[in-house]
C-alpha cells in the first residue's frame, strides 16, 4: 500500500498522524492531538470577554483539548484509549470549553477554536446588557433576562408601601465561593469578585438549565405568582450549583465539582 | 387548544388547536404557534369568544372561536426601548377588544402602555394605538389556566389601601377601580398589595393572602356590587371565570388537614393530613412539544393538588365540587351548564344540576390532551 498524507498543521495545535498498516492490508490512520500548555490555554482563554470563560476552561476540561494522562479529569479520558483524542462530554459537547454542539471541525480538533467557539456561544447565550423588551419583548437570553426581572421587581415595588416591598434578591446559597459575591445590580461590573446576577444567569445556561427533575428554569427569576418573590433555580443536570463551581475553577486545584 | 407559556422558564413550547370528534377522536385542527417560537402569554375572553397569543417572537395570533382559527397575525413595530413589565386584555370604550403591554424603562418616553386592537376588520398597520394609564380599569381577565404555571396568568398586581380602596400604579399614574374591599373581608390582611385574578363583565376576583395568611379569594358580584369570600382552597392562581361560574383547581399546602366526603350522607365526613398530590404515577414524566411534564413542574413542597375541581356559583355563592383524585386536572369550559374538564389525558363533560354535579360522560382519550388548557365550543 502506497499512501500519501497531507498534513496542515495549526502554529499552536500539533495533529500527529499515525499511519498503521494491519495484515489486511488496509490501512488506518489515527488523528490525534496533544495539548497546548497551560500557560498558553490561559492566555487566551484570559483574553474572552467574560471573566468567568478561563473558569470554564478549567471547569470542563481542565484546559484540556485532548484527553491526555493527568491532566483532564473527565470521565471520558478514563479510558486510556481515548488520550490524545478530542474531549467529549455528554450530550454533545467537545474540547476545552465543551461548546454543545461544537460549531465546526475545527473547533473539535483546534484548541483555538475552541475557545473562540466558547466565547461565541457565551454571546450568543448571553445578549446585550441591556433590556431588549421592546424588540424581543420575552427575550431568554441571560442579560436582557436578568434585566426584565429587575425591572419587573422594581415595578411592583414602586406601587407599594416600604414595609410591603419584596427586597431584592441575595445569593441564598448553601454554597459561596469567596471568588464570586453575586448581587442584584443592573450593571455587570461592580467591583473586585462582585458580579450581577446575569453572570450566574449566563454560567448556567451555559452548562444547561435543565435540572434532574426537567425542570428548565433559569438561576434566578422574579416570580409574579400569588406571592411575588426571587426564585433561585441552581441545579441542573450535572450539578447542584454550577455557577458556584464555576467560580471555585480560578486553579484545576480549588475546581469542584459537586455533582447533581 | 394547548400551549403553555414560557416567559420565566428557558424552554419554549407551541400551540395548536385540537379537536373533539363525535366518535371520541382527537384531530389535529391547526398549529397556532410552532414549538420552536414558544409562547410568552395566552389569554381568552369566553364573553369576547376569543383567544390571544403572545408568540416568544413578539407577533401577536388572535384565535376566533366561531372559526376555530387565527383570524389575527400581526408584528408589533419596534419600540423605544424599557422592560416588560406586564400584560392585559383591556375592553376600552369606543375601542374594543384590546391587547396592553405595559413596558417602563429608566429613560425618558420608554414608559408606556402599548396597545393592539384585536377586532379583525382593523388591519395590522393600524391596530397598534398607545394606551392611557386609565385604560387599566377596563382590564378583563379570565384567571389563570392550568394546574401550578403550566398555564397561563391574566390579571394584575393592584395595592389595597386602609380603606380597602384598590388602586394601580401604571406609568406614574395611580389608577383607582371602583370598587373598595369591605373590612371583614380584609380582617387580618397583612399587605398592601393583592391581585386581580379575574375581572369579566360578571364578577371580579381578588386573592390576598398577604405574607402570613393563607391566601383567600373575593368575588365582586357585579350585578348587586356585593364581595364574597369563595369558600374553596388554593395555593396558587388557578381561578378561572366561565359565565356565572368560577373554576378553581385546589391545591393545598403540604401537610394541611383536609376533609373528605363521607361515602354515605349518614357518615360523617373523614379528616385528613394532605402530604401529596393525588396520581402522580399518572402524570406526563417527559416534556413534549405542546408542554413541559407535570413532574418537572409540580413540587409538593410548594402545593399540594388532591384531585378536586370546584364551581363557585356567583349567582347564589353555591359550590359544586368534581372529585378527580388526580393532581393533573383541570376544567376547561363551562357552557350551557354542562361542564367540561381534563383529567390527566382524558376529557370528560358533566351535567350541572340543581342537585349538583351529574354523571361523568368520557368524551376523549388521548396523550395530547394533557397540553390543552383551554377549550371553546365552534358555533
Amino acid at each position: 500500500v502506497e499512501c500519501a498524507v497531507w498534513v496542515v498543521c495549526r502554529r499552536r495545535s500539533p495533529v500527529v498522524v499515525d499511519v498503521q498498516r494491519s495484515r489486511s492490508n488496509s490501512v488506518r490512520f489515527f488523528i490525534r492531538g496533544t495539548n497546548p500548555d497551560v500557560t498558553a490555554a490561559t492566555s487566551m482563554s484570559s483574553g474572552v470577554p467574560y471573566w468567568f470563560a478561563k473558569n470554564i476552561a478549567i471547569h470542563e476540561t481542565n484546559m484540556s483539548q485532548f484527553c491526555e494522562a493527568g491532566r483532564a479529569q473527565v470521565a471520558f479520558c478514563a479510558d486510556t484509549t481515548k488520550f490524545t483524542l478530542p474531549i467529549w462530554g455528554t450530550p454533545g459537547g467537545y474540547g476545552m470549553m465543551q461548546v454543545d454542539p461544537p460549531p465546526s471541525q475545527d473547533a473539535i480538533w483546534n484548541w483555538t477554536s475552541a475557545i473562540n467557539a466558547g466565547q461565541n456561544q457565551l454571546q450568543d447565550l448571553a445578549g446585550p446588557a441591556i433590556d431588549t423588551s421592546a424588540t424581543i419583548p420575552l427575550d431568554k437570553r441571560a442579560y436582557p433576562f436578568w434585566l426584565r426581572q429587575v425591572k419587573q421587581w422594581e415595578t411592583f415595588n414602586s406601587a407599594l408601601p416600604a414595609q410591603s416591598q419584596v427586597p431584592a434578591p441575595v445569593d441564598p446559597g448553601p454554597l459561596f465561593s469567596p471568588n464570586c459575591n453575586f448581587i442584584s445590580s443592573k450593571t455587570s461590573s461592580t467591583g473586585a469578585n462582585t458580579y450581577w446576577f446575569g453572570d450566574p444567569t449566563l454560567i448556567k445556561q451555559y452548562g444547561g438549565t435543565i435540572a434532574p427533575d426537567g425542570r428548565n428554569a433559569n438561576y434566578v427569576s422574579w416570580i409574579q405568582g400569588l406571592t411575588p418573590h426571587w426564585e433561585f433555580d441552581k441545579a441542573n443536570k450535572i450539578s447542584k450549583d454550577v455557577a458556584y463551581e464555576v467560580c471555585t475553577c480560578v486553579s484545576s486545584s480549588s475546581c469542584q465539582h459537586l455533582g447533581p | 387548544m394547548t400551549g403553555s407559556p414560557t416567559p420565566k422558564y428557558n424552554e419554549a413550547f407551541g400551540s395548536a388547536l385540537l379537536q373533539v370528534g363525535e366518535d371520541g377522536n382527537i384531530l389535529p385542527a391547526g398549529d397556532l404557534v410552532s414549538p420552536e417560537v414558544g409562547t410568552g402569554w395566552i389569554a381568552v375572553s369566553h364573553e369576547w369568544r376569543k383567544a390571544l397569543i403572545w408568540e416568544s417572537s413578539n407577533r401577536v395570533v388572535v384565535i376566533d372561536f366561531d372559526k376555530a382559527a387565527a383570524v389575527k397575525k400581526c408584528q408589533p413595530p419596534l419600540g423605544a426601548g424599557g422592560s416588560l413589565i406586564e400584560q392585559w386584555l383591556v375592553d376600552v370604550p369606543g375601542r374594543g377588544p384590546t391587547f396592553a403591554v405595559y413596558l417602563a424603562g429608566d429613560q425618558a418616553g420608554q414608559t408606556r402602555v402599548q396597545g393592539m386592537i384585536m377586532d379583525v376588520s382593523v388591519p395590522c398597520n393600524e391596530s397598534f394605538v398607545a394606551l392611557a394609564p386609565t385604560d387599566i380599569r377596563y382590564m378583563v381577565a379570565h384567571g389563570t389556566s392550568g394546574v401550578e404555571d403550566i398555564g397561563s396568568d391574566e390579571g394584575t398586581y393592584v395595592a389595597i389601601d386602609e380603606n380597602g380602596r384598590v388602586s394601580k400604579r401604571v406609568m406614574d399614574t395611580t389608577v383607582l377601580f371602583d370598587y373598595e374591599i369591605p373590612a371583614v373581608l380584609r380582617k387580618g390582611m397583612d399587605t398592601t398589595f393583592s391581585r386581580i385574578v379575574i375581572n369579566t363583565s360578571q364578577v371580579s376576583v381578588l386573592e390576598s393572602g398577604g405574607k402570613t395568611g393563607k391566601p383567600r379569594f373575593w368575588a365582586f358580584r357585579k350585578r348587586d356590587k356585593t364581595w364574597h369570600q369563595i369558600p374553596v382552597r388554593s395555593e396558587n392562581l388557578c381561578l378561572q371565570s366561565f359565565g356565572r361560574f368560577v373554576a378553581v383547581v385546589e391545591s393545598r399546602a403540604k401537610g394541611d388537614q383536609i376533609e373528605e366526603p363521607a361515602l354515605q350522607s349518614s357518615a360523617p365526613a373523614k379528616t385528613s393530613y394532605i402530604q401529596e398530590s393525588a396520581g402522580r404515577a399518572e402524570w406526563k414524566k417527559t416534556r413534549s412539544p405542546m408542554g413541559p411534564s407535570m413532574l418537572s413542574r409540580v413540587d409538593d413542597k410548594r402545593a399540594v393538588y388532591p384531585g378536586r375541581l370546584h364551581l363557585y356559583d356567583v349567582n347564589n355563592e353555591r359550590v359544586y365540587t368534581i372529585v378527580t383524585n388526580q393532581g393533573d386536572s383541570e376544567i376547561l369550559l363551562v357552557e350551557h351548564d354542562v361542564v367540561y374538564y381534563r383529567v390527566s389525558d382524558r376529557l370528560y363533560s358533566a351535567p350541572i344540576t340543581e342537585k349538583g354535579i351529574g354523571a361523568a360522560r368520557l368524551l376523549a382519550t388521548a396523550e395530547a390532551i394533557r397540553d390543552a388548557h383551554w377549550a371553546f365550543i365552534k358555533q
